[in-house]
């Protein structure tokens, strides 16, 4: 019988090493997916995170929530009331502590419904936060409190 | 009979080509034990984390906290609006509240600390302090694990804050 002693060509060699390569690269971004999932799970809506946010929307509601409701518009798609602007709050010496306390970086109230939310990119947010918004799948009415903390966790909470 | 077998050339870019799949290879393995491993202890406390704050949370939401005292090193006392009292306590990495009890393993609990913030409100019948409860869990890991539990109260209706003034 005649043996095949031929080895390995460069050309073979390559294309092994590409396939290989692939897959690898195909495992790697399976591994990113798993990264971001866990990722999500431990900076979003944490138990903790979500009752210091419930505080907040306990505020709201102890005042005068239809005022904040109604500066959200087509035109403004969301409300920044980090800076416990009076505009908003008249008890606002109390509000800037209550956001001191929480130790909350940004405080935003938003149209539930995530349609409204396209040009997402636009608006003065972190990345983080920006993220956050676009991961919200719910098209329910009503409005949403969403707090971004100093540690970069959020959390989030209906307002219905 | 063909006998060419791999030349020189061909040979060392075939180990190059496949040590470099190897390193990138173990890099991944070595990648995924250590996200592996950080994420089961992560998950482990902040499970304990959630429970605790939930607990605490919980309470002091239905029954509200009307008055502190101490009760050693640690150890608080937290008398209800209806007369019941839950007792918190750390004592060698394990926590009490009222009848839970959890012991953290791979992280320390540290020091609890309690903290009050009064602000003059323009209606007395708004609430105008918030009481601030935390306590550190400190692990390996960079991440925040430390439980903090706020309470909005009216200090004309509570003796919290008498704690902080005697």
């Amino acid at each position: 019988m005649k043996k095949n002693k031929k080895g390995f060509l460069l050309a073979e060699t390559i294309i092994v090493s590409s396939v290989v390569i692939t897959a690898l690269i195909v495992i790697y971004m399976q591994f990113i997916k798993v990264d971001n999932s866990y990722y999500k799970s431990f900076n979003y809506n944490n138990v903790n995170d979500l009752y210091l946010a419930n505080q907040f929307k306990n505020f709201i509601f102890d005042n005068d929530k239809n005022k904040l409701f109604n500066s959200i518009n087509t035109e403004n798609l969301y409300l920044d009331v980090t800076s416990c602007d009076s505009t908003y709050f008249t008890e606002y010496v109390y509000c800037s502590n209550l956001i001191n306390a929480i130790d909350a970086k940004k405080i935003i109230i938003i149209k539930n419904s995530i349609t409204d939310l396209i040009n997402i990119n636009n608006y003065d947010l972190s990345d983080n936060l920006k993220t956050f918004i676009q991961n919200i799948k719910s098209n329910d009415e009503g409005y949403r409190l969403i707090i971004e903390f100093n540690d970069n966790k959020i959390a989030s909470l209906k307002l219905n | 009979m063909n006998k060419k077998g791999l030349t020189v050339v061909e040979l060392i870019v075939s180990f190059t080509i496949t040590i470099t799949i190897v390193i990138f290879l173990i890099q991944i393995i070595l990648s995924l034990t250590k996200v592996y491993n950080n994420n089961s202890l992560k998950t482990e406390i902040l499970n304990k984390q959630s429970i605790i704050s939930n607990k605490i949370n919980t309470n002091f939401l239905e029954k509200k906290p009307i008055s502190i005292t101490e009760c050693g090193k640690n150890c608080y006392n937290f008398i209800y609006e209806n007369g019941e009292t839950d007792i918190l306590k750390i004592n060698n990495n394990i926590l009490t509240f009222g009848d839970m009890t959890e012991e953290l393993k791979n992280s320390e609990i540290k020091d609890i600390s309690l903290d009050i913030i009064y602000s003059p409100t323009l209606s007395s019948f708004n609430n105008d302090s918030i009481f601030i409860l935390t306590i550190p869990i400190k692990s390996d890991i960079n991440y925040n694990f430390d439980i903090k539990v706020l309470y909005q109260f009216n200090s004309y209706s509570s003796y919290i804050d008498d704690y902080f003034t005697s």
